[in-house]
């Protein structure tokens, strides 16, 4: 990834417009991937940290039982408390 | 393996598959599969030339189709934001967090320990599963315990002989359409070998061949 010339990448990212829904629809795919990555690290930080199931769901705008369900039960988050 | 994933990386794929492979083992110097792939004149740069050629036609997805540019269209730098979070959080949570929310998803995605720095964030989903299969199959019946480079090449050229997706999940298929690769159709490596002038089968039985003289 590192070798590809930046010309080229700009060249492919203004001739394949976020218009096209082939590109459009990718880009939320990988988008909501890289959320889930994200929303994974903070969940397993706060609950390393003592957060609380109800605590953690209030600020991802979600019900407890929605990140419990997603997210308890995983050994690793068992190891952190 | 190293080699297939650099080729993937060139491409700018965000999955590794037989052609990858196919090309990594042309490059692999002193292997009697990079020797026999070059006597029938396919030599890495033929095979990357073919490479380039198949994504020229469509036929393998084109450079945009990866992560990192995919969010950079959307105006999300995933180099900043993989630094950001490995500098809170270390390496290793971000590579388990990538793996938690992976394992939820049907997209099963892997990382290669021979890039360094390794990126958690940008990992590639391996479709090498069934020619690795086969390659341990044809190590088997020549009676060997370990899988060498020319098994890797039969096992790829065993594998080139199906149509794309034979003896997939419905799954494996969801992932490969996710991918922007074709669902059916001859197999990628089958057109690069086949563009050169070299027919599939014919190559195998001289890997075959090749391999039962030197035992």
């Amino acid at each position: 990834m590192r070798e590809a010339q930046p010309d080229q990448v700009t060249e492919l990212a203004a001739a394949t417009s976020s218009r096209d829904p082939e590109v459009g629809l990718a880009a939320v795919a990988a988008l909501r991937g890289l959320v889930d990555v994200l929303e994974a690290l903070q969940v397993e930080n706060a609950r390393a940290k003592g957060w609380t199931w109800k605590a953690i769901a209030e600020r991802l705008a979600v019900s407890k039982q929605a990140v419990h369900q997603k997210y308890a039960g995983g050994r690793l988050f068992r190891a952190g408390k | 393996m190293c080699l297939a994933y650099e080729e993937s990386e060139r491409l700018r794929h965000d999955y590794v598959g037989p052609e990858h492979a196919l090309v990594g083992l042309a490059q692999q110097e002193d292997s009697r599969a990079a020797a026999i792939l070059g006597a029938s004149g396919l030599g890495p740069d033929v095979l990357r030339a073919g490479m380039d050629h198949l994504v020229a036609q469509g036929i393998l997805p084109g450079p945009w189709r990866n992560k990192a540019d995919l969010l950079q269209s959307v105006g999300i730098d995933l180099a900043s934001v993989q630094q950001a979070v490995e500098e809170s959080f270390g390496m290793e949570a971000v590579l388990t967090a990538s793996r938690n929310a992976r394992s939820r998803s049907w997209l099963r995605e892997d990382w290669i320990m021979c890039t360094s720095p390794i990126s958690p964030l940008s990992g590639k989903a391996m479709l090498v599963k069934r020619a690795f299969q086969l390659a341990g199959q044809e190590a088997d019946e020549l009676g060997l315990h370990e899988i060498r480079p020319e098994h890797v090449l039969l096992g790829v050229l065993r594998d080139a002989q199906d149509p794309v997706g034979t003896g997939l999940s419905r799954r494996a298929r969801r992932v490969r359409a996710y991918l922007g690769l074709h669902p059916r159709g001859p197999s990628p490596v089958r057109l690069a070998i086949e563009a050169s002038g070299t027919n599939l089968a014919a190559l195998h039985s001289h890997v075959l061949a090749d391999l039962h003289a030197a035992t």
